[in-house]
């Protein structure tokens, strides 16, 4: 009980978060905002990525033991679809027969849609809630959100390296759009 | 479940009574009430602290080991001329971090390249390790009241979860880096 107490207190203190005249804006609370803004930003990286490495280059690999270009744009759509369906409660398979640039980039459009629109179902009680993780475990589901967002990041890590490799400007290091 | 649902429902009933009597102070002293309940530490799974607690250590842990899995004289090794070298990474990580770790911890900010004169593994790995350890001694005694508040940094206003979680996912995107940087010298990472 005390328990349940204490994540609706949480929530209050959230939503006047939410009511600050800068955030009133977007609705969004000091969790979901921010949260739904990081998602927003690895997937520009990604995204730009995808498009600006060369189609004839998507099978280069630093070293023979490590994914390909297009092993980690194809790894990254699978782990989108499966951390954000810990979020929407649903298991939703991701697509197969990646084969062309076009189809990858499109891939990975659609995945990163399915998270936003994961988010977007959320309210801070429904992110905050305590739900069954991978591996038995337990915990909020705004934090498989998170790990997706940080395990997106660690892949971009390597992406940035096969870039460089390949003389491209990565698009984290270019001038904003 | 319907049990609490029914007592939360005459519990707002007898908060709305009270505040038709006695106006906007009864409002404020309610949210005073409500605050320093939550200001509590929750320790319970659905900790916004917790989280990032967690999360740092797990950070911590995997900076740490990748930083000693290179041997000292690749320290220097950048894969093409115009990008930082795998010690240059570690100084980067250690001083953005650190820095942001201050704003959440309300200190005076230091500068993010305050490590950038380290050359050698040892000290290289000494300042990250203790850029980590302050980074668990500002976090130690969070709350989610606290997560949720926003501090000034680099000009903007962010709530502190914010500024952690952004300091785990640049640590993350240049352990990336770094992965690639070992395989790219026959090493297997940790």
């Amino acid at each position: 009980m005390e328990h349940r107490v204490r994540l609706v207190l949480l929530v209050v203190c959230l939503a006047m978060w939410g009511g600050a005249p800068a955030q009133a804006q977007s609705g969004d609370s000091a969790l979901l905002g921010p949260l739904k803004q990081r998602w927003e930003g690895i997937r520009g990286n990604v995204v730009r990525t995808a498009e600006a490495v060369p189609e004839d280059k998507y099978d280069f690999k630093p070293t023979p033991e490590v994914r390909s270009f297009r092993d980690q744009f194809v790894h990254i759509v699978e782990e989108n679809y499966f951390f954000m369906g810990f979020v929407t409660g649903e298991k939703k398979a991701p697509p197969s027969n990646l084969n062309t640039k076009a189809d990858i980039v499109k891939a990975l459009n659609d995945s990163y849609d399915y998270g936003a629109q994961a988010l977007a179902g959320l309210n801070d009680q429904t992110a905050l809630e305590v739900v069954p993780l991978m591996g038995n475990r337990q915990g909020p589901r705004w934090s498989m959100a998170l790990l997706n967002i940080v395990d997106n990041m660690d892949h971009y890590g390597n992406l940035v390296v096969y870039m460089r490799l390949n003389g491209i400007v990565p698009p984290s290091s270019q001038p904003r759009r | 479940m319907s049990h609490w649902r029914a007592r939360r429902g005459r519990a707002q009933k007898f908060f709305l009574g009270v505040a038709m009597n006695h106006g906007r102070g009864v409002f404020a002293f309610l949210l005073i009430l409500i605050l320093a309940a939550a200001a509590r530490p929750l320790g319970a799974q659905n900790s916004m602290a917790e989280q990032l607690r967690q999360q740092w250590a797990a950070s911590q842990r995997q900076m740490v080991r990748i930083a000693e899995a290179m041997p000292a004289d690749k320290f220097h090794y950048r894969p093409t001329p115009e990008v930082r070298s795998f010690g240059e990474i570690l100084n980067h990580v250690a001083g953005e971090g650190r820095m942001e770790l201050e704003a959440v911890g309300g200190a005076q900010l230091g500068s993010p390249e305050r490590y950038e004169s380290l050359k050698e593994r040892a000290e290289i790995v000494r300042a990250l390790s203790e850029f980590f350890e302050y980074g668990t001694s500002v976090l130690a005694d969070m709350t989610d009241q606290q997560a949720v508040q926003s501090v000034t940094l680099r000009e903007r206003q962010s709530p502190r979860w914010v500024v952690v979680v952004g300091a785990i996912g640049h640590n993350k995107e240049h352990f990336g880096n770094l992965v690639t940087y070992l395989r790219l010298n026959g090493l297997t990472p940790p």
